[in-house]
């Protein structure tokens, strides 16, 4: 820039150390003023100096249709062809253009190139495996698959979806693939042959770990059908497969976790319920049991009817007995032999009739059974406690149904939680690396840094505007 | 020509006065007299939060998300009037300074500069008093992630300042494009994200609600205030759209100078 124009460059400058005193226009033009004095005195001074063979060129600050007098004085001494060539070739003008071309260079095409060839020469191949499942359950929400579960709330398998796209993308999982599954995924990421802006330590914390993992492995969750997709990349074919296979165990162990706790939990209160609804029944059927030894009779009901059915036929026997007994005495003498065998009959039904009578009523009188140690009471209280203890059994066995039926609607609504982890596309062994996208980030590249510059060029511009 | 070599230094003083003398007109000219205007501006959030809030206890849906209403409608309204205000008003900073064109010092770029320098501050103000009053009355932590707080706040500006650009560039070349705008507030608003948490939309809707760059302002904004959001929220979308709206307002203000100048 300062080849052949050397005398003017520290004019310009001088020049422009001086401008910001000046503030208004009145200002302005008497500063210009005795600026254009004193260089008319500079040039002067060094054209007398140097001599009419020195070479001299016209101040481009002269060329001012206001600056009339020195130019004539100019004219007439130095008009030549020469400088007529010279003029176009104006210092600051030359300077300004090449700034522009410089900075575009610097800030576009400089780091173009550079993008370019790490994309060309450096960037390792990427293989990407994509594989798509489903964590589903037996029911699904209608609302859900109307696409209003926005509106409404979400369903259970989402949240178990969410879970399984959080769960990848979590510290957990690595743990787990290196649990379950036996792969260190920071060893796949570590590979030699890897470019230096993607390559990892193989020893690095998994805290630190996790971020890059994120880069590296997407997953996207899709609440409306409840699908997940999952994208992994890696430096080589099998090692992408090999992530996807241990991604996908640990995720199916989780569900299978998760819908197990979900079961297990479900069932257990109904569980408690059908247990003690048996014990209470059993214990029911225990006392019964305990009160038909006791009373040597399978049901009371029967004993009852067989000792109204004998009541009966005594009463019916004294009532004949008696008949012909008063029969007998109007015909005959009340000392007749057979009068008196029926008489000792009555007598002898008589005693029969109220000992029947006090076994059924009151407890007055011991019970002449087959085994009277073990009267517990009369008849009618053994009834009423047997009465008891089969309304008691009713319950008992209503109680023991209902809670078992509803183990039944809790065992249907438990298999209903149940998740399934469907994987519907499965991973395949990737052929081609189809990222990186070379010549397409370049191109993005050099959009995002022409836009950069085209901003910063605007600014520049719009700033230098306002130096009037 | 040659009047303007002057050095940059000059030239940025130059521009840094021009810029916060024209900051401190709006600011003063803002709500002309009363200064009652400058309540308004706080009350106009609010009252759309009672809506909502209002609208939720009458129609006892379930929450988009979160334990929340007020939180949730709260960081939505903030995060898109932030955005959309800050766009306009910035935008509109190039007509309300028609008259201070005539001075040639006054650059149409620094009319905008200067309305969303003002709005920014405003905003700024707003933003933090709600963000306290919603730590106090919920007395609970509003903002989880600082960083990205500054990020989300940030990104916002850039890409109000973008559109605002590009709108008062655009608009005053195409007068129509104004109107355009002013029909499709409404719209932007639904879509973009501060009534229903857009992550949970099916993918069909989803797919056209997601060129809506309003909409990821409200999810970074919103990112930064819950722990657990479920985003669709893409950075690179937001910061690339913003990027193009500037380039191509900066480039139309640059050709067509003379015609927005005396267009307005």
């Amino acid at each position: 820039m300062k080849k052949d124009t050397a005398p003017a460059a520290p004019e310009l400058e001088a020049e422009t150390r001086e401008q910001p005193q000046a503030s208004n226009l009145l200002d302005m033009a008497k500063a210009r003023i005795v600026r254009r004095a004193e260089r008319q005195k500079r040039r002067l001074i060094r054209e007398a100096s140097i001599g009419a063979s020195a070479r001299t060129k016209s101040d481009p600050f002269d060329d001012d249709d206001e600056d009339l007098a020195p130019a004539k004085t100019d004219r007439d001494k130095k008009f030549s062809t020469k400088s007529i060539f010279e003029m176009p070739v104006l210092p600051k003008k030359q300077r300004k253009l090449n700034w522009t071309t410089i900075s575009f260079a610097l800030a576009v095409i400089l780091p173009t190139i550079v993008t370019g060839l790490y994309f060309a020469f450096a960037a390792s191949p990427q293989y990407e495996v994509e594989t798509q499942f489903a964590v589903r359950g037996s029911s699904q929400g209608s609302l859900n698959a109307l696409g209003l579960g926005s509106l409404m709330g979400t369903t259970a398998e989402a949240g178990d979806s969410y879970i399984v796209a959080d769960y990848i993308h979590s510290q957990q999982v690595l743990q787990d693939i290196k649990d379950q599954a036996g792969l260190d995924v920071r060893s796949l990421y570590a590979h030699d042959f890897i470019d230096f802006v993607y390559k990892t330590d193989a020893v690095a914390p998994l805290d630190e770990f996790v971020g890059y993992w994120r880069d590296m492995v997407n997953v996207s969750f899709n609440s409306t059908t409840g699908n997940v997709t999952l994208q992994v990349y890696a430096f080589k074919p099998e090692d992408a497969k090999k992530i996807t296979d241990a991604i996908l165990l640990v995720s199916e162990n989780l569900v299978n976790r998760l819908s197990e706790e979900s079961r297990i939990q479900y069932t257990e209160v109904v569980n408690r319920q059908v247990e003690r609804a048996e014990q209470r029944l059993a214990a029911v059927r225990r006392q019964l049991s305990d009160l038909r030894q006791t009373q040597q009779a399978l049901d009371p009901k029967a004993i009852a009817s067989m000792e109204s059915s004998i009541i009966g036929s005594i009463e019916q026997e004294l009532a004949s007995v008696r008949t012909r007994y008063k029969a007998l005495v109007t015909a005959a003498s009340r000392e007749a032999p057979s009068a008196k065998v029926m008489e000792r009959r009555i007598v002898a039904l008589e005693a029969q009739l109220a000992e029947q009578k006090a076994r059924v009523g009151t407890g007055s009188v011991q019970k002449t059974g087959r085994n009277p140690d073990a009267d517990s009471g009369t008849l009618s209280e053994v009834m009423d406690t047997f009465t008891q203890l089969s309304l008691e059994e009713e319950f008992a066995v209503k109680a023991y149904t209902t809670s078992l039926a509803g183990l039944e609607t809790a065992m249907v609504e438990a298999q209903k939680q149940e998740r399934f982890f469907a994987t519907y596309v499965p991973p395949r062994t990737p052929e081609i690396a189809i990222y990186p996208r070379r010549i397409l980030n370049t191109l993005l590249g050099f959009l995002a840094f022409s836009a950069a510059w085209l901003i910063g060029f605007f600014v520049y511009k719009s700033i230098k505007d306002h130096a009037i | 020509m040659f009047l303007t070599e002057k050095g940059f230094r000059y030239a940025l003083s130059e521009n840094v006065r021009v810029i916060g003398a024209l900051v401190i007109r709006s600011g003063v000219t803002r709500f002309g007299e009363s200064r009652i205007g400058y309540l308004w501006t706080l009350a106009e959030p609010s009252i759309y939060v009672c809506m909502f809030l209002i609208m939720h206890t009458f129609v006892r849906t379930s929450l988009p998300f979160g334990d929340s209403a007020m939180l949730f409608f709260l960081t939505g309204v903030i995060g898109f009037r932030m955005t959309n205000l800050i766009a306009r008003k910035a935008a509109n900073g190039l007509s309300h300074n028609g008259p201070m064109l005539g001075y040639p010092l006054v650059k149409p770029l620094d009319t905008i500069v200067a309305a969303f320098l003002l709005e920014t501050i405003i905003w700024m103000i707003i933003c933090s008093l709600f963000l306290f009053f919603m730590f106090a009355v919920l007395d609970r932590h509003i903002i989880v992630y600082p960083l990205e707080f500054a990020g989300a706040l940030l990104a916002i500006c850039y890409f109000a300042f973008s559109f605002a650009v590009f709108n008062a560039t655009f608009g005053a070349l195409v007068p129509i494009w104004s109107k355009v705008l002013g029909f499709s507030n409404m719209i932007l608003m639904l879509s973009s994200g501060v009534l229903f948490v857009p992550s949970t939309l099916p993918p069909t809707a989803l797919a056209i609600v997601w060129w809506n760059p309003f909409l990821h302002c409200v999810e970074w904004f919103r990112s930064a205030t819950y722990l657990d959001y479920v985003t669709v929220l893409s950075k690179t979308y937001l910061l690339s759209a913003a990027t193009c709206f500037l380039v191509t307002g900066l480039a139309l203000e640059r050709i067509y100078r003379n015609r927005i100048i005396s267009s307005e």
